[in-house]
């Protein structure tokens, strides 16, 4: 007799899903970040192969405003420890997994998020920016 | 980007972390060879415009050598900053 899929495996593709879309949205990021913070600190000349002082400086800096316009409220001043970073909390979702009967809880960051069956419905505190365009 | 990234690996029963771990790896083998191109191709434009022989010349030479080493030492540096920021240290101005 076959193996039943049952809906908690569902689920649980589901959030492996979404931390692969996480991932991927990370490692897209750090790549605009690189290239837009190179055009605009570093000289085409390349007249030497180190990064001078000022180069430095304009590339810290880049990289905090770039930070800041992904969403003024991640700037690390106003960071609350565990409960910022979404990718953190794919990964909390994962490990507190309960697939019992078909209904999942999955815990974020003390909200939880109760759905029987259907697409988990992400939210909460640190909402993913692309969820803001689902 | 690598697995340091996501810490708390650790904490998620062993099947799980053979999935995400094969999932990292990928993505990560896929990052490479696109920063390589792109690196490539950027350097190329910046150095080369004329095209009056078939070979590299030695200004063009040193200026993609150049180009190269400066990419990735600013990639890196950046990944130093992008980790800083993603755990909430605090920077200085």
């Amino acid at each position: 007799m076959a193996a039943k899929a049952t809906s908690s495996t569902i689920e649980k593709e589901q959030i492996f899903g979404m931390a692969e879309k996480e991932m991927e949205y990370r490692v897209e990021l750090f790549n605009k970040l690189t290239h837009t913070c190179f055009n605009k600190c570093v000289e085409k000349r390349y007249k030497e192969s180190e990064l001078n002082m000022g180069e430095n400086s304009c590339i810290d800096r880049c990289v905090s405003k770039y930070w800041q316009a992904i969403a003024p409220s991640r700037l690390p001043s106003q960071f609350e420890e565990g409960k910022e970073d979404v990718a953190h909390e794919n990964l909390w979702a994962l490990h507190n997994f309960d697939g019992r009967d078909g209904l999942a809880k999955i815990v974020d960051g003390g909200e939880v998020h109760e759905f029987n069956g259907g697409v988990a419905k992400y939210g909460g505190v640190g909402q993913s920016p692309a969820s803001c365009f689902s | 980007m690598d697995k340091s990234m996501l810490g708390d690996l650790e904490n998620l029963p062993e099947e799980d972390k053979i999935r995400m771990s094969a999932m990292i790896d990928q993505l990560q083998i896929r990052d490479s060879l696109r920063m390589y191109n792109s690196l490539v191709e950027r350097c190329f434009n910046d150095c080369v415009d004329s095209f009056r022989r078939k070979t590299l010349d030695k200004q063009e030479e040193t200026c993609v050598r150049r180009c190269a080493e400066k990419f990735l030492k600013h990639s890196m540096r950046v990944g130093m900053r992008f980790a800083e920021l993603n755990q909430g240290a605090a920077t200085q101005d």
